[in-house]
């Protein structure tokens, strides 16, 4: 059988397309091969094999999932009386240090800025003035990433949130809208499921209540302020991810130390669950250090640790 | 009959526009990043292992054009369709890769894209249209103008 030009032009094409076409198949292949060799070599080194059985010793147990205040009270309580030193607290700070813990599981579990703040800035903070301080770099740096109005409400329409005092609040002149609301967006852009290039590391989901513990110390003169990251540096962690705080108390710690020679601290540490993660297993231990502001009768939280290295550090907001 | 004809040299030349047309965009959106010399593109793209991100985006975008030069010109519809399949499937395979290699989105059209999830959905909805477009162009030649007259390539082919 004799082709034709054309034919035997067409033929010449295919093959030439089809061997491109295989040995770019080939090609993937290999680079698949090599990353998946990296990957199980990564998992058979020591420094590889500590990781792995951290995050699946931190994912052992039964974790609850996070839902409201009143749901959460009851097993932080239990957990807490079983504890020493926290018996040692009065019943004022033993309930507000259960009211703070709960807040802080809802604050990282929910988008809404009520949540974030509850826990953020308590409410006896809130309500006597000049006793916080928002950032004013950072504020200034949210501002010009916030949307306008117009924009916001067209968003909310989209999803189909109502936002109908939405024009009484916006008000770019408040830090503490400018604080919430970049939180809120940050939040929902690292929760987008189909944006599988953000890790939301602080969209938890799940606690261990078995794993919580409380250390409370007692900071003075002599011995100065206490961090959450020294404390839990003796403890197996895969780095630290210690997020600035973008809100300050007056008075600070190094102050009330000052004034009265002592300060409370409370630290936490607890496994959660996250909602993304970036190695297939979901828990990683967080720890939260307050101090007690004995005029405003409150924990104020003073740093937030994650024990893990490897994730965004822009998702993290403290 | 003679409107089944138009229907079909209708049908071939808006599925040429469009790729032309979807061609033309990513290729330019990835000659951007190329001349702007974005930092990102000096790291080793993880597919083609062995070229910078910056160098594949070179290769790619003149592979592009090239394919719409291809797809202009008066070569047969079958040669075209043939010529567009195998950039399809390349395509498809490199979006394979990364999807095994639990790598981010496709930056196919450039680094402004790799993060919209609605340029990334388009993108995905282009490559299947092209993929079924040129396979069917190729495969079964009679699907569009099995019923025309009309179809002089296909006809000269089949003379041939």
């Amino acid at each position: 059988m004799i082709l034709s030009v054309k034919k035997r032009r067409f033929l010449a094409s295919g093959i030439l397309v089809s061997a491109t076409v295989l040995l770019f198949a080939l090609l993937t292949a290999r680079s698949v091969h090599k990353e998946r060799a990296i990957e199980r070599e990564w998992a058979k080194s020591p420094a590889g094999k500590q990781i792995l059985a951290n995050l699946t010793n931190w994912n052992r147990g039964l974790f609850i999932p996070i839902s409201t205040v009143d749901k959460m009270r009851g097993p932080v309580l239990k957990r807490l009386s079983t504890l020493s030193g926290f018996g040692d607290l009065s019943a004022l700070q033993q309930d507000e240090l259960i009211e703070s813990i709960c807040h802080l599981f809802i604050a990282y579990h929910s988008s809404t800025p009520d949540d974030f703040l509850q826990f953020r800035i308590p409410n006896s903070a809130r309500i006597v003035p000049n006793t916080y301080q928002i950032d004013q770099a950072r504020t200034s740096l949210y501002r010009s990433m916030i949307p306008t109005l117009k924009e916001l409400q067209d968003a909310a329409t989209q999803k189909g949130v109502s936002m109908t005092n939405a024009s009484q609040i916006y008000n770019l002149s408040d830090p503490l809208f400018v604080l919430t609301t970049y939180r809120q967006l940050l939040d929902s852009e690292s929760r987008d499921p189909r944006n599988p290039a953000t890790r939301c590391v602080t969209c938890w989901n799940a606690i261990n209540f078995d794993t919580l513990t409380v250390k409370i110390a007692e900071a003075t003169a002599s011995n100065g302020v206490i961090s959450a990251e020294t404390q839990a540096a003796d403890q197996p962690n895969i780095g630290f991810l210690d997020a600035s705080p973008s809100v300050t108390f007056h008075p600070a710690p190094a102050e009330i130390i000052a004034r009265d020679g002592k300060l409370l601290y409370a630290t936490i540490r607890v496994n959660i669950q996250i909602e993304r993660s970036g190695r297939g297993i979901p828990a990683y231990p967080a720890s939260v250090l307050w101090y007690w502001c004995p005029e405003m009768n409150a924990w104020l939280p003073n740093e937030l640790v994650l024990l893990v290295d490897h994730v965004n550090g822009t998702d993290i907001f403290f | 009959m003679r409107n089944k004809a138009v229907l079909a040299k209708f049908v071939r030349k808006g599925f040429l526009v469009f790729v032309c047309g979807l061609l033309l965009f990513t290729s330019v959106m990835k000659l951007v990043n190329f001349f702007t010399r974005d930092p990102t593109l000096m790291a080793y793209d993880p597919v083609v292992s062995f070229l910078r991100k910056g160098e594949l985006y070179f290769i790619v975008a003149c592979l592009e054009i090239g394919v719409v030069g291809y797809s202009a010109s008066k070569t047969p519809f079958r040669n075209k369709c043939l010529v567009i399949f195998g950039l399809s499937v390349c395509f498809a395979i490199y979006r394979s890769g990364i999807y095994m290699m639990h790598k981010s989105n496709c930056s196919c059209a450039g680094l402004w894209a790799q993060n919209n999830t609605l340029i990334q959905r388009a993108l995905f909805g282009s490559l299947c249209l092209l993929l079924v477009g040129s396979a069917i162009g190729l495969f079964i030649p009679g699907f569009i103008d099995s019923a025309s007259n009309g179809g002089k390539e296909q006809e000269q082919i089949r003379n041939d």
